[in-house]
């Protein structure tokens, strides 16, 4: 139907802007509350990462691409915007999308409901989200010439504690709590669009 | 095309004779774009601030400096500014040691030189920003991107992105405050992070409430072409059913009626009887864009009309005014939802009727909630469109505005169709028509008379007589002003005694809600001094917006959330739940009930809490008026039980008149009684 079309076209943008422009907040609040690291991609304690998982499992696609406007309009607002924002936004994105391919591949629950779905979720924002946003910008950092080489081991496992610390108490409650009403609206999405 | 509504972009002295005017759009436009991808891309520091400092010079002596007549106090800012950097630059071995304290030894020079780049970048790329849009005027700018379909919603969609973290970064503090109002107590780290995730959560949620708005709002009123629809209009609106997707039971069921040109709607009932369902039924916005399950038809002059019809037709007004909007200033809202010229030059009309003109350029977030609520007003009914369906358009509204509303609508009904959802008797006057929600035998009847049982309540009836003589709150002579040097409260001098029950009354933009924050010390007064005799334990704060302030998954849990009994009995539970009829929607999740009914709920939660001082603004917007006689019922309970100070503001006091025991007049600020 022509007027469907319409809709999830508007549905999509809109969608787009409201998960950036709260990205962007998160990514303010992780780089003001907790100013541990540069240029609006990196933080410890950074919460933005478990919302970051949780968008990507919800919103699908638009979700990452959200989280990816969402990061350099926070970095824009935080002052801390280069061009290397571009590469290491990507991190986050990434980091993002393997959560995102474990809950859409392994048919898991997004309201948690048994210890199949907290396993995947586990293992997923920590082996998947952490490890690989933080070695991308963290070794990103270093090839940029923003951290030394000697500094990498301590700030990737402050990023992947963090971030552990930051899915587990902030993440698993956020599912829970939140899932519920994402289902229930036209926003969210089952497969990856 | 004709231009209706001259608006510089960004500071308002640009001159039609001015050089810029004479240049044309893409030429500025061209400019802005090769010094942004110039400031993308350089490396070199030195011209970065270098251009910057000549944008910045332009800047001053296009705009600020005509302001100040003086260019040189003008050119003065951004001299110091260009000096005070290079001075910092050129000895950045100094500036090591302050900037790089926070992150030990992990701060390299290269980690210096690329923030002094961003600095620079972010300087330039701001002010060719700036630059363009003080030489731009916002006609132009946004006529060029309506222009292009794929453009212009990629601006929308960054424009929303901004927009958003403007309005969640100002809810941040109402969300936070609502959250330590509820009792949430802060030690330690990982209450820290709790609290991070509440504030968040409910920041995502409200803004999840703002998609499911802005979308339906955008579809709804997305018809640029502005088609006048010729014919005489009737409608034929038959609902079997209609059930929301994941609800059990239909929302609405067996509702048959007809109306034609020159009728105003009035659609009745009490809290969460499906009001706003009829509407967005009516309008297609269910099941179009609102997954539900829909059995019956819509049918315009006797034919079964389709979605895209029904858009042709209607201009809707939703709830909540401000999670429609766009952009975050009211003039860019305003010419960038309205096309045509027609329909800007209806909406210069409607702002001059209200008296919205010294709001036009000012930023959404910085106007009262009335007042956004006014502007949503002037975009729905500047469409000139057949028909206009309004949903609790005088919510938020107050005397003044209400009764220009009204006349307007006397004015335009001959030849629309005018339907209102709304719980205000003043819309009664306006209506000819009534669709009401017979509570007794629960369902909908078609009336073209008004039932005026329906208003028969009883707020309260007792006045106390009790003496009330210990000081809790002293007002002497203060004054507040905004940032912007906007009057809020100017010399208030009064005391407010422990258990008082306090009315503030007044209307939109008056002052009430800077009044009890600053009574509450949420604010600090720019002149004069606020005292609080004795130690406040505990205040329950109700904000104006009750989707921001509840924090748990169900109706049950949202009761019990901060209260201070550690094990809520089941039986005290009921009892409230019963009181406020909150009982009857079982344990459904606070977002997917009505406006109304979420603020019952807030307001319910809060008084489990038990605190010392209660503090609501305007808590009656969108709830009935029987339901707001048995919350003042339980308020006046709950005052008999231990005596709290209650401090509640209203549009006119008429509901709380029986129950205060001191009323503050307000009036721009100024307080009219004591």
């Amino acid at each position: 139907m022509k007027e469907r079309g319409q809709v999830a076209y508007f549905n999509h943008f809109i969608l787009l802007g409201v998960i950036a422009g709260l990205v962007a907040l998160l990514d303010f609040i992780g780089v003001i509350t907790f100013p541990v690291g540069f240029f609006g991609v990196s933080s410890a304690f950074y919460i933005g990462a478990a919302f970051f998982t949780a968008f990507a499992i919800w919103f699908g696609l638009y979700g990452l691409l959200a989280i990816y406007i969402g990061l350099l309009i926070g970095a824009i607002i935080a002052g801390t915007f280069t061009i290397f924002a571009f590469v290491l936004a990507l991190g986050n994105v990434f980091g993002a999308a393997v959560p995102m391919i474990v809950f859409k591949k392994g048919n898991l629950n997004i309201e948690l409901k048994n210890t199949k779905d907290y396993i995947g979720y586990f293992i997923s924002s920590t082996l998947g989200q952490s490890v690989l946003s933080g070695f991308w910008t963290i070794y990103g950092f270093s090839i940029f010439g923003i951290i030394p080489p000697e500094a990498i081991n301590v700030a990737l496992s402050g990023w992947v504690f963090g971030d552990i610390v930051v899915s587990l108490i902030i993440g698993i409650p956020l599912l829970k709590l939140v899932s519920p009403v994402i289902k229930r609206t036209s926003l969210y999405k089952k497969k990856f669009l | 095309m004709m231009k209706t509504i001259k608006t510089p972009t960004f500071i308002h002295y640009l001159d039609n004779d001015s050089i810029y005017s004479r240049l044309g759009f893409f030429f500025k436009f061209l400019i802005f774009i090769v010094i942004s991808i110039f400031g993308l891309m350089s490396q070199n520091l030195f011209l970065n601030f270098l251009i910057s400092f000549i944008l910045f010079s332009l800047i001053t002596l296009t705009g600020f400096t005509r302001a100040r007549k003086s260019q040189l106090k003008g050119l003065l800012f951004p001299i110091i500014l260009f000096s005070s950097f290079w001075l910092l630059l050129s000895r950045v071995e100094g500036g090591i040691l302050i900037v790089a304290y926070p992150w030990g030894s992990f701060v390299t020079q290269r980690t210096l030189e690329m923030m002094f780049l961003a600095i620079s970048k972010w300087f330039l790329i701001l002010f060719s920003g700036l630059f363009f849009l003080i030489i731009t005027s916002e006609e132009e700018l946004i006529d060029f991107f309506n222009s292009l379909r794929f453009p212009r919603n990629f601006i929308y969609m960054v424009s929303i992105a901004f927009n958003t973290v403007g309005f969640a970064i100002r809810d941040l503090e109402t969300i936070e405050h609502a959250l330590l109002s509820r009792g949430f107590k802060l030690s330690g780290v990982v209450s820290r992070l709790k609290k991070m995730y509440h504030i968040s959560s409910v920041s995502l949620l409200s803004n999840l409430n703002k998609i499911d708005t802005m979308n339906q709002s955008f579809v709804i009123m997305n018809d640029s072409k502005s088609k006048i629809y010729e014919q005489k209009l009737s409608l034929e609106i038959k609902i079997n059913e209609l059930t929301y997707e994941g609800k059990e039971k239909p929302t609405i069921k067996n509702l048959k009626f007809n109306i034609r040109e020159g009728t105003v709607l009035g659609v009745y009932g009490k809290t969460g009887c499906g009001k706003t369902t009829i509407l967005k039924t009516i309008s297609g916005i269910t099941p179009n864009i609102q997954p539900s399950k829909f059995k019956g038809s819509i049918k315009v002059n006797g034919e079964k009309a389709s979605f895209e019809q029904i858009i042709d037709l209607i201009s809707f007004g939703f709830q909540e005014a401000e999670n429609q909007f766009i952009f975050n200033r009211v003039s860019r809202e305003i010419l960038s939802r309205l096309s045509t010229d027609l329909e800007r030059e209806n909406a210069r009309k409607l702002i001059e009727y209200f008296g919205l003109k010294r709001i036009f350029s000012k930023s959404l977030r910085d106007i009262s909630t009335g007042q956004r609520k006014a502007i949503a007003l002037v975009l729905v009914l500047s469409r000139n469109k057949k028909l206009i369906i309004l949903d609790e358009p005088t919510s938020n509204l107050d005397d003044e505005y209400k009764e220009k509303f009204l006349s307007y609508l006397k004015n335009i009904k001959k030849d629309k169709i005018i339907i209102i959802a709304t719980h205000d008797k003043e819309i009664i006057k306006a209506c000819n028509r009534f669709l009401f929600f017979d509570e007794d035998i629960g369902t909908w009847k078609y009336l073209k008379k008004f039932p005026q049982s329906f208003f028969k309540f009883s707020p309260s009836t007792k006045k106390y007589n009790q003496k009330f003589t210990q000081d809790l709150i002293s007002f002497k002579n203060v004054s507040y002003k905004f940032p912007d040097n906007t009057l809020a409260l100017k010399d208030a001098t009064f005391d407010i005694k422990r258990g008082e029950i306090v009315g503030i009354v007044g209307k939109n933009g008056s002052g009430k809600t800077s009044l009890v924050n600053l009574m509450v010390k949420r604010m600090e007064p720019t002149k004069g001094n606020v005292e609080h005799h004795s130690k406040i334990e505990k205040i329950g704060f109700i904000h104006q917006e009750p989707q921001k302030q509840l924090f748990t998954n169900s109706i049950k849990n949202e009761i019990i959330f901060g209260s201070n009994k550690k094990y809520y009995l089941e039986n005290e539970l009921i009892e409230i739940m019963k009181k406020t009829e909150l009982d009857r929607l079982g344990n459904e999740h606070p977002f997917f009930i009505s406006r109304g009914q979420k603020q019952l709920l807030l307001i319910s939660s809060i008084l489990a809490t038990r605190p010392d001082i209660i503090v609501m603004d305007e808590p009656f917007t969108g709830i009935d008026m029987n339901m707001s006689a048995k919350i003042l019922k339980l308020i006046s309970e709950i005052h008999k039980e231990y005596t709290p100070t209650i401090i509640m503001t209203d549009q006119n006091g008429e509901m709380i008149d029986n129950i205060i025991t001191k009323k503050i007049i307000l009036d721009r600020g100024m307080i009219k009684n004591n």
